[in-house]
């Protein structure tokens, strides 16, 4: 029922958020068309960060309780950290091309998050690599909290070094996004939010199945 | 080129990436749940 509900929210975030960033938000000033794709980018990186604070939470948990009930959602939120930051990249870089001219930038915040990326990459698979089952869990649980470390690198990177992407527009300083542009990505940031939330439930439920059998 | 051309291609990889492992998962757990079904 919790379920069904969570699904039937998320999907009705996610249509409200598409409609929003591609029908009722008006191009940007400088960027134009191309801050539609904003809605994407940035909800998807709060999704990684969120995703990544789980697999480090319930990792540790792991390490210390060795219950399985809590590497089934470390394992759930490493692959969603995965898929989290490799949107962001991707759609970073559809972007970039024809914003700033360049597919990829040696930039700190583009750096520290393919970093984020390859970490929780190498989290996945570090699971498989021991025959021993107890120990392919730990080593993954190791990775995921170590990884998480990079989080804090990736989100103030703009702030603690000399960048080529934007500082962020919503800070403590205050809002520095229009309200017509505020709105579709404030609905989109939830709409990723809730679909990282209904994918954990679902995959670490999927990892309590396959266990079990 | 058309802004839209990027703008469509970024919520194509969305659509791909997210939609792909939504539908990975719950074929998955389908798979899971009916052979715990017929074990039961």
């Amino acid at each position: 029922m919790l379920r069904a509900f969570l699904g039937g929210a998320t999907a009705g975030l996610v249509l409200l958020g598409l409609a929003l960033a591609l029908w009722w938000s008006p191009p940007d000033a400088y960027q134009g068309q191309y801050v539609r794709i904003m809605y994407v980018h940035v909800p998807s990186a709060l999704a990684a960060y969120v995703a990544a604070a789980v697999t480090c939470a319930s990792g540790a948990l792991y390490l210390w309780r060795r219950q399985l009930r809590y590497d089934h959602v470390a394992q759930a939120g490493a692959e969603l950290t995965v898929l989290f930051s490799g949107l962001t990249l991707l759609s970073g870089m559809l972007w970039g091309r024809p914003v700033w001219g360049v597919w990829w930038a040696w930039d700190a915040r583009l750096v520290t998050t393919a970093v984020l990326f390859l970490l929780y990459v190498g989290c996945v698979l570090v699971r498989g690599l021991s025959d021993d089952p107890e120990r392919g869990r730990s080593l993954a649980s190791v990775v995921g909290v170590v990884g998480f470390l990079d989080v804090p690198l990736v989100h103030y990177s703009v702030v603690w070094f000399r960048t080529l992407h934007q500082p962020p527009s919503i800070g403590p300083s205050g809002v520095t996004i229009a309200p017509a542009l505020l709105v579709p990505l404030l609905v989109n940031s939830l709409a990723y939010l809730a679909l990282v939330g209904y994918l954990l439930v679902e995959r670490a439920r999927l990892a309590r199945l396959e266990a079990a059998q | 080129m058309n802004p839209w051309v990027w703008v469509v291609a970024a919520y194509a990889c969305a659509a791909l990436v997210l939609g792909g492992y939504a539908l990975w998962v719950r074929r998955r757990l389908r798979e899971a749940e009916a052979s715990q079904e017929v074990e039961g």
